[in-house]
């Protein structure tokens, strides 16, 4: 008999126009918009993955990296199991804030223990030219060793690159830092697609175990 | 409600009021006149702020009273039972919502408006000391003396006073002490009495006879007491109604036989002859013609001017009252028979005695300030209550003056004009005197009845009424804090401003003759300024007044706004209007925009600050849930929000919002906060959900209805879904970007508790279910908890369509264009569905135990049923046991509840016969025990699905079809069963394409002899064998059989056996003797290939099974080379048979079932054996 399904919110950040909504889209359904607008405060999409042989529902929520909008995202980091900080490969600017974006989750995100929560980084628009690139791929990983190991992707949501590895790292890093199944209540939910597969594979094994 | 506070307090010590603000007040109204106060509207009592009624609870028990409240106006109907308000029943830790928090402030708004003192100062001392007037160059006893004079020699009036009483009035009014006042008395009464004039006024006539050529006449009258003395009026030309107001004086000497007469006459110029002639042009009528022509005559006989009398009157003097008459008389002829209508003329006449009319109108004006200042001291008139009505006393005194001063009309109004302005600086007066004496002075002075000099009086007078009621505008505010009439006086001010407004700018010259400071817009200035001061003035006496000991600065801040919005409110309902009206000033703009600029000067740091340190909640989640943050300065915040906002709305009747510090962008200062609340609001929701869910009694709220089958908790859980509503919609956030932020966020809340009540609810009703016994039965509480949760899910439904959503999107659409508004949609979208699926979920889980409870019930029953000979009687009793459960099922859950456990118990019970046969097949029951089963099954389907099963989904049925399978299989003999397995083989085998035939392949030609009865079988060859041996090759023979064998008893035909080959050539013919009824009883021709072996057993290659029925027939004439060959794949047994092998293997009692389960496993194991090598 398989695992419950497991439940993760996972939460985007990252300046605006570092492509979280991209990533999330292309991830979801596969779809990339060159002509993507701003992100109005959040967006949510759901998304069931397997990694490692189990399946988990992956709630994603995409924010709007837009200043303006700080106090219409925060509210919505209370119950995240895994933060994404993202930023554009070629814009310095979006990296040199990735630790601010990290400061703001933990404030908001009302986490047990922060030290411990799972982060990882993720460096969008690798397809673009190597001499638009602001930020070396050393410099994002050295970054990320100096501040708690974070696993680092580099993607493209435009070329399709490394989305799924990215969400599996997210999905495996939590698991390595909050294997607990059981969750302190914070609404989370099961879908339906999971209920059924969960009474599907009920039936097979009453059907077949007759000896 | 009580305006007894005002001005009662009159201190006996004189001393000037202390300087303060409002003192100052009369710096800027310029008086000359002692320092005091000009406005003391303090009444405390505050009686029409229109806030809700609240029952008057003080604060520790306000918890209870808003829950009642909430609940009355909430969206659920009213049949709650008292166990609804269980939730909060010592009034501890009640759930403060935010719709609470409305209430509250409401409540507060209305106690802080109620207690809030203007600062304003009542004034020192008695009302004379302040008013007493400067006699300028008059001395008070002289002064005094005249009027004991005047009242000595008073003349008669229709209400003669008692003259005693008078005197003494008189003496009290000027304060005389008794020396003095009789050494003045004495003198006054030693003088000699004045001498009489009769002051007369012929104002105007009318119904005149026409006496002239052009049927009119040019009257003019002649007036006489002795005819040495005859008056004449002007002429009026041509006019039958003429109107002169002019004034006649008459000295006269006795009352007792004079009389006054009037004569009216047609005035007659001399004219020449032909002047008349040339007249004689314009005459109009006959009659006009005759008149003329008479006149003509006249005028040629005698040649001397002849004025045509028109009528006459006779009064005598002694009719005439002191107080004079003013009526109209009808007209006499000379001879005095009135027979003819001679018209009627209107005179008004007093007597009065003969003095210096500048010395006397100044005698009048100082007796009449004296007085009006003796009256409101001794009467102890209230500020703005005095209206023109003079005590008895006074009256006749003033009367006996004007009379004997022989004032006239414009005299008195001046008098009054340049009085009442003035004690109206030191003690407000009736505003409503004013308009009528400005406009009566300003027509006499259209008469040019009042000198320059007094004009200039009147104007000087005019300014400083103009700042007195600009001073008065400037304190308005305090008008509608205090509950007084002050609007009423304010109107009338502002219609004496309006009037003077008015008739400077269409006199413009006035001002410039009398070099008055006075200008329309000096007067708008004054009231513009007037008002902007009196804002800040409210404001700063707001804000400079005592907060409580307890207050907090938002506290405080709220207590500004809501009496910023009361004030702001009164001055909408109550001036605006006037202001525009009157003087086309803008008082609620000016007033407005004063207070939007303090107040978000003092509101946006305080605000900014707070949000800046505004810290998440932490929600403990050990104990359920739990917050340690002060939720007090959220909720204070929110308070603060709400009168901010009030403040914004009124900007509405602004005429534009240009340039508002407020308005427009207060919200962005509470940006941060919003979440704060909503994270509050989402907090209280899941700790009420969690008390109501413990309080809950698991019994229906109501007897009857919808209630009936929903218990406490789930009423008070859509209630508090209702709250957050409310909540937004208070909230009702002005910026769209962020509404839609937040809806979700609400959404996602709502979800959060839906699916914890959910959660919570079921955990409660499993405690109860996990204490029954082995005989399970359905709870009344189960229902009810089911159908609370449905109740909980549906009510997040209407809530969300409350909350707005669709005009969100709107206006984002609007805004941001119509695919990120689709996008927004999309994902609220995701919202809803996720919380609907989960709540499916939830209610999906709790059946699903009522189906895991009900099994081993189901099961034991079972059980014993099936030891029973008769079905029927061995089913019964689990058919009652359903039949109870179910029917109290349909009864208490909805039609979606039921018709989801109904298909949950049926799957559990199929689920119970399944197990039923699973260890039953371990005890190698014999068939006829299975066949019992179907019937059970057959009856238990009926039970459930009389009408069959293609009504219900079938999905929910796979159950039910794998049951009956595995009946079948177990009920059928072990011939039966071999048949079954060779048919299913057959079946697969037609499954298998030919270039997929791993295992090889064989070619064949067959037919049906019918005349000879006989079937001939052909078989070619076998291609693509696997190798078996260890030379690569193999040694091929098939063996042919018919099968079932108790059906076809023949003896087993084989091929030669082929060396070394994988495609061995047999063609070899077997006839087979069968009668057509044997080929018609669905044989299957069996050719198993196997690889001789010398020595041991003959490997197992393959198998091919033929249906007979596919076999056609012939005649013997019939070629079998003329036949179609026919290639079959060759087969192995697969796993997917091997249930039915499993079936014989059990039958252990049954050794052919045995021999041939095992024949089967052997080909199995032999085709693993080989490949593996």
């Amino acid at each position: 008999m398989q695992g419950k399904h497991v439940l993760l919110k996972v939460v985007l950040l990252g300046n605006g126009g570092t492509g979280k909504s991209c990533l999330m889209n292309r991830f979801v359904s596969n779809r990339f918009d060159t002509h993507s607008f701003h992100t109005i405060g959040v967006e949510f999409l759901n998304k069931d993955i397997e990694v490692n042989g189990r399946s988990y529902t992956l709630q994603i929520w995409d924010t709007a990296g837009q200043e303006r909008f700080k106090s219409l995202r925060t509210p919505f980091y209370r119950g995240t199991d895994i933060c994404i900080l993202t930023y554009a490969l070629d814009d310095k600017a979006s990296f040199q804030s990735l630790l601010n974006w990290r400061d703001e989750f933990l404030y908001y995100a009302d986490v047990p223990n922060k030290s411990s929560f799972p982060f990882i980084v993720i460096g969008n628009k690798v397809d673009i030219e190597p001499e638009s690139r602001e930020v070396a791929y050393e410099t994002a990983l050295d970054w990320c060793a100096a501040n708690g190991n974070l696993p680092y992707v580099e993607t493209s949501a435009k070329e399709a690159t490394n989305i799924q590895e990215a969400f599996t790292s997210a999905v495996e890093r939590w698991v390595k830092l909050d294997a607990k199944i059981e969750k302190p209540y914070t609404g989370q939910t099961v879908n339906l697609s999971a209920r059924q597969q969960m009474a599907e594979s009920e039936h097979r094994s009453c059907c077949f175990e007759l000896s | 409600m009580s305006d007894t506070e005002t001005t009662e307090n009159l201190p006996t010590a004189s001393e000037n009021s202390p300087e303060d603000d409002f003192s100052k007040t009369s710096d800027l109204s310029g008086s000359q006149e002692q320092e005091s106060n000009t406005c003391e509207i303090t009444e405390t009592s505050m009686g029409n702020v229109p806030a809700k009624e609240v029952t008057g609870n003080e604060e520790d028990e306000e918890g209870e009273v808003k829950m009642e409240e909430v609940r009355a106006d909430g969206a659920e109907p009213g049949n709650l039972s008292s166990d609804c308000l269980s939730v909060n029943p010592d009034g501890e830790d009640f759930f403060e919502t935010f719709s609470s928090i409305k209430i509250k402030y409401e409540d507060r708004s209305t106690k802080t408006i109620r207690e809030f003192k203007y600062s304003a100062d009542v004034p020192d001392g008695p009302i004379a000391d302040q008013l007493w007037p400067t006699l300028g160059g008059w001395n008070v006893d002289d002064l005094y003396g005249e009027v004991l004079y005047a009242l000595v020699h008073a003349l008669k009036t229709k209400d003669q006073l008692e003259s005693d009483s008078m005197v003494a009035y008189l003496q009290q009014a000027f304060h005389i002490d008794n020396d003095k006042h009789k050494k003045l008395l004495d003198l006054a009464r030693e003088k000699q009495a004045p001498p009489l004039v009769l002051n007369l006024e012929v104002i105007e006539a009318k119904g005149l006879k026409g006496k002239d050529v052009n049927g009119l006449s040019d009257p003019f009258c002649t007036l006489y007491v002795s005819p040495k003395q005859k008056h004449n009026t002007s002429m009026k030309p041509a006019t039958l109604n003429p109107t002169w107001r002019e004034y006649f004086s008459f000295p006269v000497t006795s009352h007792q036989d004079e009389v006054l007469s009037i004569e009216v006459w047609d005035y007659d110029p001399e004219e020449s002859l032909s002047d008349k002639m040339k007249r004689f042009n314009e005459v109009k009528s006959t009659r006009g013609l005759r008149i003329l022509m008479k006149e003509i005559a006249l005028t040629a006989s005698t040649g001397k001017q002849t004025h045509e009398f028109l009528g006459c009157l006779k009064i005598p003097i002694k009719n005439i009252p002191a107080d004079g008459f003013d009526k109209w008389f009808n007209l006499e002829s000379k001879n005095g028979n009135g027979n003819k209508k001679k018209g009627e003329i209107h005179l008004r006449m007093v007597m009065g005695a003969e003095k210096d009319k500048k010395v006397a109108a100044q005698e009048y004006r100082h007796v009449l300030h004296l007085l009006l200042v003796h009256e409101l001291d001794e009467e102890n008139i209230q500020t703005h209550a005095w209206d023109g009505q003079f005590s008895k006393h006074s009256e006749y005194i003033l009367n006996q003056l004007r009379w004997q001063g022989g004032l006239l009309p414009h005299d008195i109004d001046m008098a009054k004009w340049l009085v009442y302005t003035r004690v109206q600086c030191e003690h407000p007066l009736n505003a409503k005197l004013f308009p009528p004496i400005f406009s009566a002075v300003l027509e006499h002075h259209r008469k040019e009845a009042i000198s320059d000099d007094e004009m200039r009086k009147f104007w000087f007078a005019s300014e400083k009424l103009l700042d007195n009621f600009s001073s008065f505008v400037r304190n308005i505010h305090q008008c509608f804090l205090s509950n007084s009439t002050a609007t009423t006086q304010a109107y009338h001010m502002l219609k004496t401003l309006g009037l003077l407004k008015d008739h400077i700018s269409k006199a413009p010259k006035i001002k410039k003759d009398l070099e008055s400071k006075i200008t329309a817009e000096l007067i708008t200035e004054k009231t513009e300024n007037a008002i902007s001061r009196g804002a800040e003035d409210l404001f700063n006496s707001i804000v400079k007044s005592d907060p409580d000991a307890n207050e907090t600065e938002v506290e405080t801040m709220i207590k500004i706004g809501q009496l910023l919005i009361a004030d702001l409110r009164k001055g909408l309902e109550m001036l605006d209007n006037v202001f525009k009206e009157l003087l086309g000033i803008d008082y609620f703009e000016t007033t407005y925009r004063v207070y939007d600029e303090k107040y978000g000067e003092l509101v946006k740091p305080l605000v900014m600050k707070i949000c800046q340190n505004l810290k998440p909640l932490e929600i403990r989640h050990d104990d359920g849930l739990f917050y340690d943050t002060d939720l007090s300065i959220g909720t204070s915040l929110f308070e603060l929000y709400l009168a901010v906002k009030q403040f914004a709305d009124l900007s509405v009747n602004l005429k534009s919002k240009t340039d508002l510090s407020i308005e427009g962008c207060f919200h962005t200062w509470f940006h941060s906060s919003v979440a704060h609340w909503l994270d509050i609001a989402w907090c209280k929701a899941m700790q009420r959900i969690k008390k109501a869910v413990q309080l809950d009694k698991l019994r229906p709220v109501s007897d009857i209805g919808d209630d009936s089958q929903i218990t406490s908790s789930a009423v008070d859980t859509t209630l508090i879904f209702h709250q957050i509503q409310i909540f937004w919609n208070q909230l009702s956030w002005p910026e769209v970007e962020g509404s839609y932020a937040f809806i979700f966020k609400i959404l996602d809340d709502l979800c959060k508790c839906v699916i914890y009540y959910a959660d919570i609810m079921s955990h409660r009703v499993e405690e109860i279910e996990n204490k029954q016994g082995e005989m399970y039965q359905i709870s009344d509480e189960l229902c009810y908890a089911i159908n609370n949760i449905e109740h909980v899910a549906r009510g997040m439904v209407p809530i969300s369509e409350r909350l707005e959503m669709e005009k969100i999107l709107n206006q984002l659409a609007e805004m941001n264009g119509k695919e990120s508004a689709s996008h927004c949609r999309k994902t609220l979208a995701v919202v809803m569905d996720n919380a609907n699926e989960n709540v499916m979920n939830k209610t999906y889980e709790i059946l699903s135990k009522v189906g895991l409870h009900m099994e081993p019930v189901i099961y034991r029953m079972l059980l014993e049923g099936v030891e029973v000979e008769n079905e029927d009687e061995g089913v019964s009793k689990l058919c009652k046991y359903l039949d109870k459960n179910l029917i109290k099922l349909r009864d208490k859950l909805t039609q979606d509840g039921f018709d989801k456990v109904f298909i949950i118990i049926w799957e559990n019970a199929s689920r119970a016969l399944r197990n039923l046969i699973r260890t039953n097949v371990e005890k190698r029951r014999p068939p006829s025990f299975f066949q019992r089963i179907h019937n059970m099954l057959q009856i238990l389907f009926n039970f459930f699905y009389p009408d069959g099963i293609s009504e219900v989904d079938s999905v929910h049925n796979a159950d039910v079809r794998e049951v009956q399978d595995l009946i079948r299989l177990h009920g059928a003999s072990t011939a039966d069963l071999i048949l079954k397995y060779t048919q299913e083989r057959l079946r697969l085998q037609g499954k298998i394409k030919m270039r997929n035939a791993d295992n090889g392949q064989l070619t064949l030609r067959a037919t049906y002899c019918e005349d000879q009865k006989s079937l001939r079988v052909e078989i070619l060859n076998c291609r693509g064998l696997k190798p078996h041996d260890s030379n690569g090759m193999c040694d091929p023979f098939v063996k042919l059989q018919i099968v079932p064998q108790e059906l076809y008893p023949i003896v087993a035909k084989k091929t030669k056996v082929k060396k070394k080959t994988l495609f061995p050539l047999f063609d070899e013919i077997f006839p087979i003797p069968l009668s057509p009824e044997q080929m018609a009883m669905g044989g299957i021709l069996h050719f198993s290939v196997k690889d001789h072996d010398l020595f041991g057993r003959n490997d197992f290659l393959g198998e091919v099974f033929l249906s007979l029925e596919s076999i056609p027939f012939t005649t013997s004439y019939a070629k079998l080379q003329d036949l179609p060959q026919i290639n079959l794949p060759l087969t192995m047994p697969t796993e997917e048979v091997s249930s039915m092998l499993q079936t014989l293997e059990s039958r252990q009692w049954d050794q052919e079932a045995a021999k041939f389960a095992k024949k089967e496993r052997n080909k199995q194991a032999g085709t693993t054996g080989n490949t593996s090598s």
